[in-house]
Formats: structure tokens, sequence, C-alpha cells
């Protein structure tokens, strides 16, 4: 290591007294400064982003975490909370010298409460091990984002996760009735949704990326689990009609429990790997569609919906037979992701929406930017919400190839915004999509986001440099916080 | 982070201000705005009936009227009560600006393939209904005064009805709102679309803020299609405190075994010497699924009859709701319905007046409510629910909340502003 840099990796350890402190009270195995082992919590799932912490904590529950959090806020050091890092927006990066606090200790399901429906969890439960936990009682958890078996409970309330079924069943906030919170300061709050007369705080936490605070307990509804599941592949040798049979199956007055869509080349993709479907690979896109309920309904809305897709143009529909094909006819979903990685070293994945109705037109735009641009792109996203995911295929190594990603993204962001849609409907905006606030905010409505910042983390170290662009909460200040100036701490 | 204050002092929101006062700075708003156009009378006289001292009543019809009147109340530090239709009466003996926003009743975009609605928050529920009939979509809310309560003060209220078993109360609806601050700032959040996690859900918090953060002008809502099929049934529990925690638990059954649209237990004022308990439940969907629904709930509950018109029956017991008096509720967990529906029967056979009992089953919420003009009466729930205890970092969060949204603190009820 050369002088300069081993002088840069001095000033950014921490102190060693506070070392001391955080080692004395989460023990040696709960603080990490080793850099190799610091390498793990440089990125989170975008990897294009890194920065390194200056450690990395490990409590093991809510006394611990207050604990560390209140020896940080009194040395003034931010901190970023991270569940598994599987995050699409570089919410969990470290940036401004923060500090880690990892909750992969916090991994308990205190309680499950099944004539409630109620679970009360720690943060870094596997999203789909509560689900598992819930099962024998006939209930699950129902938001269930396509990093289900790694990502977290906390993660998921950081980000307001969605998934492919909550167009029917909501997203993480219509599931959390209960957080225990620990602020900035290492106070520690509780929230409850139950409380008559009481502000939505749950709410308002639910989504704040890490910014307001560390949730270390997490009340849950759980979903009845439904008695039966019908699916549904259908093709198109047509990308359009795939896109206005998405809302053909809405006007019919059905709600389906998951209404997805991917493009040739997703197909392609997923047919080339380990988890190919069997699919003809010369169609234009397919739409995997689920109903649940009791097993008249779910069939009765099959029908109907299989209907919709023949009379839109689908070349074939296949109805899943049993558990085994139904698996497979997720694949042609569930697995497009991962099976970029045969295509391109580097990929990009979008998080745009738009409303339903504008999704044929959005999608001939998109992929007329994709071809001005001379860019592959694979498509398979939740089209029920008009929840896009273009996904870009690139090597980083490439310089001019990431700058025509980089123009493409936001040709695309700003086709979607001009549609009535938003700039990301499941990912967050993180570090990642900050710079692209203004395009659906006013200054003013910024101010008032970092007004309320402000009113949770009025030190400023939950988790800095994410959400709002730098150039608001730096620069500008809104009513409540030049009010409040006089009296605001050191 | 201390307490905001605005320039003059925050006493000065709740000392009383002469009626000369008043009168003054009614002028001035109204020469500022110019002729505003007047209330509905009977929402007047309900404001009027709440707040006697208002120093002016005002229906302006634009958002920009409301942030006109709002910027001047908050730079004066004056008092001001946002409502809709007033059918959430407030009570405020202060000299205040109440604002209505009942003028702001257009639906400004439904695009059917959507289910997504954009109106002026200032919209009758059942106005709203009738719009969006046509369509064959609908909102499913169903609060006790519907028909007369405005979309922006059900928002406002968080208000929801038997309903809410299947689709859920305003949180789970709104999908945008655009809000006048305190200080007279417009403001949206959220959008057109479903899913939407860009920025802070101040939607959420504005869902059942009661007019303490601003008024709702306008609102993106999240539709249902309206079922096709829509079917109810009743079964009857018996008379005694027995029977009433036995309704409880039959309905728990029927709420593990179908998927309720809503679940109630009732008790409406006996004619007989037995106040007798009754559970109703109500289906939607498909024909197959309804009819598989009214299966399982008749092998369940054998004595399960159909009423004439369910409908019907939903909307006389929000209408019995919407007009009682001395109105009750406690939230409890399902799995407390039971005993604290047994003591809450003792009670009212020891009262013995003519009080309807009603439960959301799915969400524990008991209400209770007297005949119009019966006189005032002993509580029936107090206790009932177990007590809560404030929490003064929930408060100080609480008092942080208003003061982004309203930094000179005229929304703020008066208990809520310094004394």
């Amino acid at each position: 290591m050369s002088a300069a840099a081993a002088t840069a990796a001095q000033a950014h350890a921490l102190r060693p007294d506070l070392l001391r402190s955080l080692t004395d009270l989460l023990g040696p195995d709960g603080v990490i400064t080793n850099p190799g082992s610091l390498l793990v919590y440089e990125s989170d799932g975008l990897t294009a982003y890194r920065a390194r912490p200056r450690a990395v904590l490990l409590p093991t529950g809510t006394r611990a975490t207050a604990d560390a959090v209140k020896l940080l806020s009194d040395a003034e050091i931010p901190f970023v909370a991270r569940g598994a890092g599987t995050g699409l927006s570089g919410g969990a990066l470290a940036l401004d010298g923060a500090v880690v606090v990892s909750l992969a200790r916090m991994d308990r399901i205190l309680s499950l409460d099944p004539v409630n429906r109620r679970a009360r969890v720690q943060p870094g439960v596997v999203n789909v091990e509560l689900t598992a936990a819930a099962t024998p009682h006939g209930l699950h958890y129902a938001p269930d984002p396509s990093s289900q078996t790694v990502c977290t409970v906390g993660g998921n309330v950081a980000e307001n996760a969605g998934g492919p079924h909550c167009l029917k069943y909501g997203t993480t906030t219509n599931h959390i009735v209960g957080l225990t919170v620990v602020l900035s300061d290492g106070a520690v709050v509780e929230l409850d949704t139950g409380v008559a007369g009481g502000f939505d705080l749950v709410g308002l936490f639910v989504g704040s990326e890490g910014t307001f605070g560390i949730a270390t307990e997490i009340d849950v509804r759980l979903t009845p689990t439904p008695d039966a599941v019908e699916t549904l592949l259908a093709m198109f040798d047509d990308v359009d009609d795939a896109s206005r049979t998405v809302s053909r199956i809405i006007a019919a007055g059905l709600l389906p429990a998951a209404l997805e869509m991917v493009d040739r080349e997703a197909i392609r993709a997923v047919e080339a790997s380990a988890y190919a479907a069997g699919l003809p690979t010369d169609i234009a896109g397919a739409l995997v569609i689920e109903f649940d309920g009791s097993p008249a309904a779910a069939h009765a809305d099959a029908d109907a919906a299989e209907r919709v897709c023949r009379d839109g143009g689908a070349r074939a529909v296949q109805r899943a037979t049993d558990e085994a094909d139904r698996q497979r006819l997720w694949y042609a979903r569930k697995k497009a992701f991962g099976a970029m990685g045969r295509l391109a070293p580097d990929v990009l994945v979008q998080d745009a929406v738009v409303p339903r109705s504008r999704l044929p037109d959005t999608l001939r735009e998109i992929y007329e930017i994709a071809g001005r641009h001379g860019l592959l792109m694979c498509n398979m996203f939740h089209a029920g919400d008009g929840n896009l995911h273009p996904t870009l295929l690139f090597d980083r190594r490439d310089a001019d190839l990431v700058r025509r990603v980089e123009h493409a993204s936001r040709e695309m962001m700003e086709t979607c915004v001009r549609a009535g849609g938003t700039i990301t409907g499941e990912h967050g905006v993180g570090l990642d999509k900050r710079e692209y606030m203004d395009m659906i905010f006013t200054d003013d409505e910024m101010a008032l986001m970092c007004d309320l910042r402000r009113a949770w983390d009025p030190l400023g170290l939950a988790n800095p440099a994410k959400i709002l662009p730098t150039r608001i909460c730096r620069e500008w200040v809104g009513p409540a916080t030049r009010r409040a100036a006089p009296e605001s701490p050191a | 982070m201390g307490r905001p204050r605005d320039p003059q002092g925050r006493a000065g929101v709740a000392r009383l201000r002469t009626t000369a006062d008043a009168t003054r700075f009614a002028g001035h708003i109204l020469s500022r705005i110019g002729r505003t156009a007047t209330p509905d009378p009977a929402i007047r006289d309900r404001i009027l009936r709440g707040a006697p001292a208002a120093a002016a009543i005002l229906a302006p019809d634009s958002a920009d009227a409301i942030a006109e009147v709002l910027a001047l109340c908050s730079a004066e530090a004056w008092p001001a009560r946002i409502t809709g239709a007033a059918t959430a009466p407030f009570h405020d003996p202060r000299h205040v600006i109440a604002i209505s926003c009942h003028r702001l009743d257009a639906v400004t975009e439904h695009e059917p393939a959507d289910l997504v609605v954009g109106s002026g928050c200032g919209i009758r529920l059942n106005e709203l209904a009738g719009t969006l009939a046509a369509h064959r979509q609908w909102l499913p809310l169903d609060p006790p005064d519907a028909g007369a309560a405005t979309l922006g003060g059900t928002i406002a209220a968080g208000a929801a009805g038997p309903l809410r078993a299947g689709h859920g109360s305003p949180r789970d609806m709104a999908l945008g709102l655009e809000v006048v601050t305190g200080d007279g700032r417009r403001l949206r959040f959220g959008g057109r679309v479903v899913k939407n996690v860009a920025g802070y859900d101040a939607v959420r918090v504005l869902v059942g803020s009661h007019g303490r953060l601003g008024a709702l002008t306008h609102a993106f809502m999240r539709l249902r299609a309206v079922p096709t099929h829509d079917a109810t049934l009743t079964f009857r529990c018996g008379g005694g405190a027995d029977a009433a925690a036995g309704a409880c638990a039959r309905a728990l059954r029927i709420r593990d075994a179908v998927e309720p649209a809503a679940l109630e237990v009732v008790s409406f004022p006996a004619t007989a010497e037995a106040r007798e308990w009754l559970v109703a439940v109500r289906v939607q969907g498909g024909e197959a699924g309804v009819a598989a629904d009214i299966d399982t709930v008749r092998r369940l509950e054998p004595s399960a009859t159909t009423p004439t018109d369910g409908a019907a029956w939903w909307r006389g017991l929000s209408e019995a709701e919407a007009l009682g008096a001395g109105a009750e509720h406690a939230l409890l967990m399902p799995d407390g319905l039971a005993e604290a529906l047994r003591e809450v029967a003792r009670r009212l056979e020891r009262l013995g007046d003519p009080r309807t009992v009603a439960v959301h089953v799915t969400d524990g919420r008991i209400r209770t409510w007297l005949p119009p003009e019966a006189p005032a009466a002993e509580s029936a729930l107090t206790g009932i629910a177990p007590a809560h205890a404030a929490d003064p970092r929930v408060e100080d969060l609480t008092r942080r909340l208003c003061a982004v949204f309203d930094p000179a603190g005229i929304l703020q009820p008066p208990e809520q502003a310094d004394g």
C-alpha cells in the first residue's frame, strides 16, 4: 500500500476508542474492519456503484442496535442499514464515510399469531422463510419480490418492495402494521397503525430507504393462502397484442393475482439456460397470468382470461396441470433476469411505471430508444401494474457503450414519466435515481421531503446522500426547518 | 430539534381574537380572494354547530384560492379548519376560518383500462360512485356517511365501513394526493400509477390526517371492477352474553373459510326482552366463486338466510351508523373480540338502552351508537380495549410532522395548540 493510500485508509478508519466501545458492545464478531471482509459490503445488487464502509456492525437485537447507533451518533458518524444487499438502487451503499449496520444476525421470527394473522419478526428474516413459517397455519407473507429467497423483510420495508403478486395483494406497505424503530440518536420508538387518532407513521416509514432510522422489529400482516391457484402462459407473435391483452384482461373485470410479461429476448435467454421452459423462441412475447381463490373462482377466472388471450391474438395458451408445471411456466419470467448473465457481463435494470393503458405505446418507444442507441435489451416485467423493467445488456469496459446505456436509460425514464408514470415502482430511488427526482417533483415538494427527513433524523446521519438530490438537502431548506433553525441542536 | 415556532409565537394561534378582529380578518380574506362561493347551506349549518364563533366559512372553488386563504391565515397565525361536507363534526370555540373543499368536485381523469380515477376531493362519494358505475367500476368504500361525505373528507378521516374486510380502507386506495399545506403550498405526492416508491410516502401520512396537515384538493384513487355477483347471508346466534361471544367465534370460522368482502357481528336495538346477536357476511366475485362461497357458508351455518336486497341491508346499517348519536368505538385484535363482546353484552343488558352494536370482525373494530336524538348515556365501551399509553417519542415525531406541513400551527385543533 502506498503512503497516500495508507494515510487515506487511516483517516477512513474509526477512532480506536470508538472501535473499542463498539467491540465491547457487540463482541469481536460483531464488528468488521478488516479491509478484505469489508469488500463484501461495498455494493448492493447494483454493482456499478461501490463505496467501502468504515466498518460493519452486526447487532443482534433492538437494544444493541440502539446502543451502537448512539455511539455513532455521539461521534457524528453516519450509518446505513443493510439487509441481504440485494437492492437494485444503491440504497445500501455506505457514502459520506458511513458505517454499515448489517441486520443479518437479526433473523428471528419472534412470534406468529395465526388467529390474528400477524407475525413479529426481526428485519433479517428472509422473505420466503417467513412464508415458510406461516404455511402450516394456512397463511403466507404476500409481498414476493423476485429476490425473495434471499432478500429480507427489513429490506422490503426500507424499499416498500413489490413483486408479481402485488397486483392483487398490494405492496409491502399494505402488510406492515407496526414497527420498532431506532432513530438516528439511538432512541427507540414504537409505531403502530392501530393507534386511534394517530398519524400513519408506519406508512410514512415504509419505503423511506433507511433515511429515517432502522426498523429492528416488524409487525406484519399475514394473508390466507388461497385454496387454489391456476396459472396460464399465453404466447403472442406480436408484442402489441400481448401488451393490449393486459388491459383487456383487466377491462373484462378480472383481477389476476399476477400478470407478468416477457419478450422474445428474455424468452431466448431462459430457453438457452438450465431453466428452459420448453417455449418456442420465435414468439414476440408471453404473458404469465395467475388467478387464486376458491377452486371454482380460480378456474372460472382462468377460463375467462384464456378466452381474452385467444381473442387478443395469442398463438397458444398453456395451462399449468400441477405445481411442477406451474413452476415451469413461471421460469419464463422468474429465471429471465438470472439468464441475462449468459448474454453480457453487465446489466442495467430500469424500474419505471406507466399507466397500464399506456403500455403498448411505451413499449414501442422503449424498443425504438434501445434500437437507436444500438443496445441489446430484454423486457420482463409486472405488466398488470404497468411496472416495466427494461434490461440493458452491456460491458462496462466499453466506455462508449456505457455512455449509450446512460443516455438510453434517461430517455426511457423520460418516456415513462411523459406517459403519466413515475421513476421507480419497487426498486427505490437510492443513489441510482436521485438525479431523476426532479422529473416528477417540484423544488417545493422535494424541500418538504427534505423537511420530513430532518423531522425523523435532525442529525442527518441515517443513510446520507440517498433519495434526494444532493443540491436539495444541502442548499435548500423548507419552511419547517427554517423556522426550527434557532433551536436545532448543534 | 425543538418545537417549531412561527414568527409571532404559537400562543397567537390559540389566543382568542375579539369578534371585531375576526370580522376584520374575514373581510381582509374576502377582499383578497374575491367573493368566493358560499358553502352549501347544510354544510354551513353543520360547521356552525361545531364552530359557532367561526370568523368566516368559506367554500373556495379552486385549489389556488384555498392556497391563498391558508397563506393569509398562516402569515397571521390565524387558526383555520379544513372540512369537506362537515359530516365528521369538529368542535372549535375559536374564531376559526373554516374552509370547505366541497366545491372542488370535478372528476378530472378516468381511464377505465387503468382502474384509476382522478377527482377533486370535494366530490361526494355517492356522486363519484354514479360516474364510475357507468363503466362498471367502483371505489369500494362504504363509510357510514357515504351518502353525504366527500372523497377528501373520507380520505382525511381514513374512514371505511364493512367493505374494509375485503377491499381495505382509503390507506389502500389512495395513489396520489394534492395537498395545500398550512402555509399555502400546493404540493403533489404519489401519482396515478398503482406502484410508486419515488420519494417518501407522504400519501400514507396524509390519509387519516384529519385536516391537520393541509387541505386535500385532488386525489387519484385505485378502483375495482364492480363484481358481477354480490351475495349477503345472515344467521342468528341467539341472545345474551354467551351468544355474543359465540357470534364472534362463528364469524371467525366464516372468515377462515371464505374471503368475505364484509363480515360483521351486529346487534340491533331489541324490541323484545332479549337483545339478539346476528352475523352478516357479504361475498363478491364471479358467478362460480360466489356460488361456492354461499355453499361454504351454508355448510357451516345451515340456518343462514339471504336478505331480499343484500346491498340495501348494508346501506341500512351504514345509514343507521351515520345518523346514530353517542358513537363509541374500540379496536381489539380478532382473538379478543369474543370476550370483549361478552362483556359489552352484559353492560348493555344492565343499561337496557336501545344501542346498536356492530363489529368489523376481520380487524376487531367494535362500534356502538344510540338512535338519533337519544339522550346521552353511560359509555358501553370504556375499558373494553387495552389502554394504549402515549409515547412521548411518537408525540414528538407527530409534532415535527405537523410542523413540516403546517409551520405556523394554524391547522392544529385547540387541544394541540399551545395554551
